[in-house]
């Protein structure tokens, strides 16, 4: 609401002096400058980014040894300033000091890559992802303050668990199944630990957002899953240690959302700990259906269907129309899917056509008349 | 807005990031600094893979080894006056060797292919250049190597040198022989 709306009602006579000074100052102290707080975002984005490819332009002409101490002294200069200084920036704009963190951090990522330039080190992805998060995730927890430091915490987690579990290609043990089990899930416990310390911290926005990233994490991990199940990516199947594993994310996934569940009361967070527990219970599900393609088609709809109820429970608006839309997509690819061989007819191609407009449509009128309304919290 | 009780917490946060690095730093210079070098001929496995991103992709090319053999090297022990090889023994990873010895990091980015392929990071201009000679075949490439005692090593330079004339010798009569072993045309095998 601008100061300028209300300035024009006062002049025309809607509301008197006193009422405009109080409804400025009230906005004044509950505004949310959602675009500001946007460009802040993407120049520390540009900035960690534009790091990235300062250092690996690889300056030949300045020795290691200076570049790497100039690299080294800007991330403690910059740590320096945000112990000695946050609370004084945080009281002035909350936002420098997330900016500071966020540039520190890729800072810090960086020097890896510099570090192996300068002495033609190599090593596999996750092993200076790792060394980075065990050296600057106490950092960004205890800094964080939005988006950005929520965001490369989870990300640097989830990226370090994947390249981790696809390095080594062979016949993995079942005590290694499991651990890549384990391994994989294990950033979706940020959720009941974001759930945990929401009401605990004064950084609220911090650990909603990671608590957000890990439950979109858990559920685009069960989707994947049953898309996976639909071509038949499983391969084969009926293995033993294959099961153990995928029982035990399961298991861990149900784990993570009782946790959540546990840790923040009220709707939203039964909801999300419930939808959580759901993505967990997909996981084994798809890999049981492997190969049959209504069934797991049918996975991803039960899981979504799931997820679209508990944003109606919840008043989440934006998730309603997301789980319409993505049921609405899915049901498309599973009439292509199922009349793959008719589409070559032009009768064939008629049909799907109908289709994607009657699902569309259906998708448009359900998203409509059921989704919750405008301005409710997540 | 102080919060005492977060002050040491706070504190170690900004200090381990820091040291960590610093430590990593430390321990990335002693290793590179370690070690005996020596010069090892290398060749380009595939010409479109030499460069990704800033830093040259080849091929080692062990003297004693025959290229085409598929076994994966464990480990080698080289032979000679360092820096210059004379020639190399595939041994397995814990056999005794008498001279220096150069082992495959199974862990590292190239895994089981530690000892056939390598990587050496240099700066975008120099980058340009290397491809060129790389691909120029009246030269043959030098990597120098670092070799440490535990068997571990890292490529720390890439040289140039024309090939002598017996190697020119050899190229054409390899190349010779290829086209040999090629079968006739149709019209001449009636």
């Amino acid at each position: 609401m601008s100061a300028r709306k209300i300035a024009q009602w006062h002049d025309a006579g809607l509301i008197d002096a006193a009422t405009r000074d109080r409804l400025m100052a009230y906005e004044a102290d509950h505004a949310r400058p959602l675009l500001l707080w946007a460009v802040w975002g993407i120049g520390a984005l540009a900035i960690g980014l534009g790091l990235v490819s300062v250092v690996a332009a690889n300056w030949e002409d300045i020795p290691g040894l200076v570049r790497l101490s100039v690299h080294l002294a800007l991330i403690a200069g910059l740590l320096g300033l945000l112990f000695a200084r946050e609370d004084r920036l945080a009281a002035q704009s909350p936002w420098a000091v997330e900016a500071l963190a966020f540039i520190a951090a890729a800072l810090g990522l960086t020097f890896f890559g510099h570090l192996g330039q300068v002495y033609q080190t190599s090593s596999p992805l996750w092993q200076p992802l790792g060394l980075w998060l065990a050296l600057f995730a106490p950092m960004l927890v205890l800094t964080g303050r939005s988006w950005p430091t929520a965001a490369a915490l989870m990300g640097g987690a989830v990226w370090c668990a994947w390249d981790y579990a696809t390095s080594r290609n062979g016949d993995p043990d079942l005590g290694r199944q499991l651990w890549l089990a384990t391994v994989l899930t294990a950033p979706v416990f940020f959720a009941p630990l974001g759930a945990w310390l929401q009401s605990r911290s004064a950084r609220e926005d911090f650990w909603c957002d990671l608590e957000e990233l890990a439950f979109t994490y858990a559920v685009g991990s069960a989707s994947l899953a049953t898309a996976i199940a639909a071509w038949d990516g499983f391969g084969d199947r009926n293995v033993a240690g294959e099961w153990a594993s995928v029982l035990l994310a399961g298991a861990l996934g149900a784990l993570a959302g009782t946790g959540v569940i546990a840790a923040r009361s009220g709707i939203s967070g039964r909801m999300t700990g419930i939808v959580i527990i759901g993505a967990g219970a997909t996981v084994p599900l798809a890999y049981l259906l492997s190969g049959q393609t209504v069934p797991a088609a049918l996975a991803f709809f039960a899981l979504w269907t799931g997820i679209a109820a508990a944003a109606l429970a919840a008043s989440w608006r934006v998730l309603f129309q997301i789980a319409v839309g993505l049921i609405a997509v899915r049901l498309i690819i599973l009439s292509f899917e199922l009349a793959a061989d008719l589409l070559m007819s032009g009768f064939g191609l008629i049909l799907a056509g109908v289709m994607i407009l009657v699902v569309a449509w259906g998708a448009v009128r359900v998203s409509r008349r059921f989704a919750p309304r405008k301005g409710s919290a997540a | 807005m102080s919060r005492p009780k977060h002050a040491g917490a706070r504190l170690l946060a900004a200090i381990l990031p820091v040291a960590g690095l610093a430590g990593l730093w430390a321990t990335s210079d002693r290793a590179y600094n370690a070690g005996t070098e020596w010069e090892v001929p290398i060749q380009g496995y595939d010409p479109r893979d030499f460069l990704r991103g800033h830093y040259v992709e080849f091929g080692y090319d062990w003297p004693g080894i025959d290229e085409f053999s598929n076994l994966p090297l464990e480990a080698l022990c080289l032979e000679g006056a360092a820096p210059s090889l004379a020639r190399v023994r595939p041994i397995s990873a814990d056999a005794p060797c008498r001279g220096a010895r150069v082992r495959a990091d199974g862990s590292g980015v190239y895994g089981w292919e530690a000892l056939t392929r390598g990587r050496l990071y240099i700066g975008q201009e120099r980058a340009a250049q290397l491809q060129e000679q790389l691909q120029n075949r009246d030269q043959r490439g030098i990597v120098t190597i670092r070799q440490r005692e535990d068997g571990s090593f890292t490529p720390v330079a890439i040289r140039f040198r024309p090939l002598t004339p017996a190697e020119i010798a050899e190229r054409d009569a390899q190349s010779e022989r290829a086209e040999d072993t090629r079968p006739p045309p149709a019209i001449m095998s009636q």
